[in-house]
């Protein structure tokens, strides 16, 4: 599950012909955002995991 | 081989005293040995060119004209000079998300209705050069304060065309700069507006298409 991590609360996104703010993006957009090179894309799981099994 | 054939020179110098002797011994064996083999010192035909790629027709797509969205940013806000001139020979688009300092957007410009133009030339030993024009009705507060604010401003530009497709004018240090003429007629027949237009040479590309996976970071348009 991929997410869009900003502290911009006024931030659009111009996307496949779209601006957009970060949480009406999809899936398919946060993907290819990511495949972009945009960082702030970030894998909600594997981040989750991350911190699960890192030491306190 | 160069080695090889510095080292004959040399030799014929030092054992004859002769230099021109060195020097002709040298050139001799060179060319014996490119007649024997067929291998030169020398690049042969296209070495100093990239090698041209062929453009196929395109039919059946629809290519006309007219803008419906215009962005600017200034050019201190971009993080580098991601248009280069071997991404146009190769790629000949840019892909990838438009690399902004942390913090910095694009602001859209709401132009009027089939007024937002661009071209580019390509010119012999100059590079190429880029032009955009855009119009704006009427003469208020908030024109006044565009006018003002991209007065000696270094800018890029972004448009999306009626073809949806966006392009790119500009580089980061080759920026568009904008004049504006305001026109307030003598009567009623005619509008106020504002025509911003901005040209630049000597770029290094000319007008950039995004590709669709191209991305960026707007400022929303106040309400």
């Amino acid at each position: 599950m991929l997410k869009f991590e900003t502290k911009d609360k006024e931030l659009l996104i111009w996307v496949n012909g779209l601006t957009k703010t970060p949480e009406s993006l999809t899936q398919e957009e946060l993907a290819q955002l990511q495949k972009s090179g945009d960082t702030r894309v970030i894998d909600a799981k594997a981040k989750k995991e991350l911190t699960e099994v890192s030491p306190a | 081989m160069g080695i090889g054939l510095l080292l004959v020179a040399v030799a014929v110098t030092a054992i004859t005293g002769n230099e021109i002797a060195g020097l002709v011994s040298a050139s001799a064996v060179g060319s014996g040995i490119q007649f024997v083999t067929g291998f030169s010192l020398l690049p042969t035909a296209g070495a100093f060119c990239s090698p041209l790629v062929g453009l196929k027709r395109k039919c059946q797509a629809p290519t006309m004209g007219g803008a419906k969205r215009l962005y600017l940013a200034l050019t201190e806000d971009i993080l580098n000079e991601f248009l280069t001139y071997d991404l146009a020979k190769t790629s000949g688009e840019f892909a990838a998300i438009i690399p902004m300092v942390v913090g910095k957007k694009w602001i859209e410009i709401e132009a009027w209705y089939d007024t937002t133009k661009f071209d580019t030339e390509m010119k012999i030993g100059g590079g190429f050069t880029q032009s955009v024009e855009f119009k704006v009705i009427g003469y208020d507060k908030e024109i006044t304060k565009l006018m003002a604010l991209l007065y000696e401003a270094p800018v890029n530009v972004i448009i999306q065309g009626n073809d949806d497709k966006l392009y790119y004018i500009g580089q980061k240090y080759v920026p568009m700069m904008f004049e504006a003429k305001g026109v307030m007629p003598e009567k009623g027949t005619s509008r106020k507006e504002v025509t911003f237009t901005a040209k630049q040479d000597g770029l290094q590309v000319p007008v950039f298409p995004l590709a669709a996976t191209a991305t960026f970071d707007v400022t929303p348009l106040a309400a």
